[in-house]
């Protein structure tokens, strides 16, 4: 454990000095700034709208940034040359697998949280309200959406390099955050076969959308139970265990040769 | 690998020859380049995203209920927990939440009328602000000169205020203007013209103009020949030279009703009002 702990600190070196947290937080604030100037009918008070457009932000920011820095680590010491004396040390692959993982799902959930907290003060500072305990449920929920994307990034990058993973990683969870919660309406006049490959997709993919609680939040329904958060939390914790196995048995037998990677 | 590098070569100039024939044969058309109809169509499929995005927050953030499949699976059930489907609307002050994605969809196109009106309708009656309703209008006037929509709401709007002199220069306006682009055969255009009419025939009557307030409530019957209070209304002028219910009582009346009407409007299908909550 403390192995891939030491892993994950390096995960999180990386990031701080590739500063792509810095530019995507400057971004978010940037924007929320401009939105919070717009003159709309000579009104004053509305906020609804800039918790939505920023939790919606924050998604798509944590998503891109989860996305790459998952995909990116595992190729990118192979193309150094570093996995080398990464592997030579006293440590097993699935240790390797989980200690990049925990560094990048820890170092985008940190992100988000950042985020999260930019979208509240600045919400705050126009004198609007959002519910804490629905705003940190949505925290939570998101982190563990977060969990699930940086799996998936690592498992696709254990067989590619950074831009074929990213690529794909990209769309699988692209698909399953758009496309996923659209099929119960596109499969109403599906039949035979086609009705049944709907149903596999979706049954099959990553249901994000149930993780996703930006309408609760900026509409003010409040935070969810008890019983369906933790059923939520350990829905997202098996399909990230899931897709780390995945990664694990994918990568425990992969042959490095010096000569092809150098 | 040459061979597909040449037969992509081939798709691509095909292509580019259409694309290029289509843009001129459109280009002479309607004055626009393509590039220019490329973002003119981005603008407006823009302001509609913004005006969809108004109807889901005036909702309560809950979107158009398409029919589904998959209704009993674990899935469906925590998403409708997570994400509410039941039938609401804001009300009261709360309303000003859906401004700022009109204020996006005129933004974006500033000739999506209905945006315009639908910000000025629950600015001057939920948000009790007659004065920014009308700034919103004047706005509309501006980038549509040529539309009558709005100044039926610009008409009601002074009516509201007691404002006769200017709401019957709106009538007037608007009945100039009427159908414009829109259908003269579509019931609501033909509504709206009977409208205008009706406002012009109470305020003409108000100031004693009796024949010209009878010709006016004749042009509804042209269109409407079935409203029999127009028909009495008609006959006590002709008769007594004023009606039983003064017109000042009738303009309230209608003028409430309009509102009553206005706020009950719900453009999703299948709406129950007796059905849903109104939330504060």
């Amino acid at each position: 454990m403390t192995k891939g702990l030491i892993i994950a600190v390096t995960v999180w070196l990386k990031v701080i000095r590739k500063k792509d947290v810095y530019v995507l937080l400057i971004l978010l604030s940037a924007l929320l700034s401009w939105l919070t100037t717009m003159n709309i009918f000579g009104l004053g008070g509305t906020t609804r709208y800039v918790s939505d457009t920023g939790l919606l932000l924050a998604w798509f920011l944590a998503w891109i940034l989860a996305v790459n820095v998952s995909a990116r680590e595992l190729p990118e010491e192979e193309n150094r040359g570093t996995i080398f004396s990464l592997l030579a040390k006293p440590i097993t692959r699935a240790e390797l697998i989980i200690g990049k993982w925990l560094g990048a799902w820890t170092v985008v959930c940190t992100a988000n949280a950042v985020f999260y907290l930019a979208i509240w003060a600045i919400v705050a500072v126009k004198s609007g309200y959002i519910d804490p305990s629905a705003m940190i449920q949505g925290f939570v929920l998101h982190c563990f959406a977060l969990a699930i994307i940086t799996a998936i990034g690592i498992a696709f990058s254990t067989r590619m390099n950074f831009d074929a993973a990213a690529t794909i990683s990209f769309v699988f969870t692209g698909a399953s955050l758009l496309l996923l919660p659209r099929i119960p309406e596109f499969a109403v006049k599906e039949k035979g076969l086609r009705a049944v490959v709907m149903s596999l997709i979706y049954h099959g993919l990553p249901h994000f959308d149930i993780l996703d609680m930006r309408q609760r939040i900026v509409h003010d329904y409040g935070p969810v139970d008890v019983s369906t958060m933790a059923a939520l939390v350990i829905y997202a914790m098996l399909l990230t265990v899931f897709f780390l196995v995945i990664a694990w048995l994918a990568y425990r037998k992969k042959l490095f040769s010096r000569s092809e990677l150098m | 690998m040459a061979g597909i590098i040449a037969v992509l070569w081939i798709c691509v100039f095909t292509l580019s020859c259409v694309i290029y024939t289509n843009s001129l044969a459109e280009q002479s058309r309607t004055g626009r380049s393509l590039s220019k109809e490329l973002l003119y169509a981005g603008k407006i499929a823009l302001s509609a995203h913004f005006y969809d995005k108004a109807d889901t927050y005036f909702h309560k953030g809950v979107e158009h209920i398409k029919k589904r499949t998959f209704e009993n699976s674990i899935f469906s059930s925590f998403h409708d927990i997570i994400h509410p489907q039941k039938h609401r609307h804001l009300e009261g002050k709360s309303i000003d939440e859906i401004m700022p994605w009109l204020r996006m969809a005129t933004q974006a196109d500033s000739h999506h009328v209905e945006a315009y009106l639908v910000a000025a309708f629950w600015l001057a009656s939920e948000g009790n602000r007659i004065d920014l309703a009308h700034t919103v209008l004047t706005e509309a006037r501006i980038n549509n000169p040529n539309n009558y929509e709005i100044r039926l709401a610009q008409a009601r709007l002074y009516l509201r205020q007691g404002l006769e002199s200017e709401a019957m220069r709106e009538t007037e306006a608007g009945l100039r203007l009427w159908p414009g682009y829109n259908d003269p055969n579509s019931r609501d255009i033909k509504l709206d013209k009977a409208s205008l009419l009706f406002y012009q025939a109470l305020l003409l009557e108000k100031r004693g103009h009796i024949p010209e307030a009878i010709l006016a409530f004749r042009q509804i019957l042209d269109i409407f020949p079935e409203r029999t209070h127009i028909k009495n209304r008609i006959r006590e002028l002709e008769e007594y030279g004023q009606a039983s219910l003064l017109p000042s009582n009738l303009l309230d009346v209608s003028l409430s009703n309009d509102m009553a009407h206005g706020k009950k409007s719900c453009r999703r299908d299948g709406h129950n009002h007796h059905d849903h909550d109104h939330a504060e």
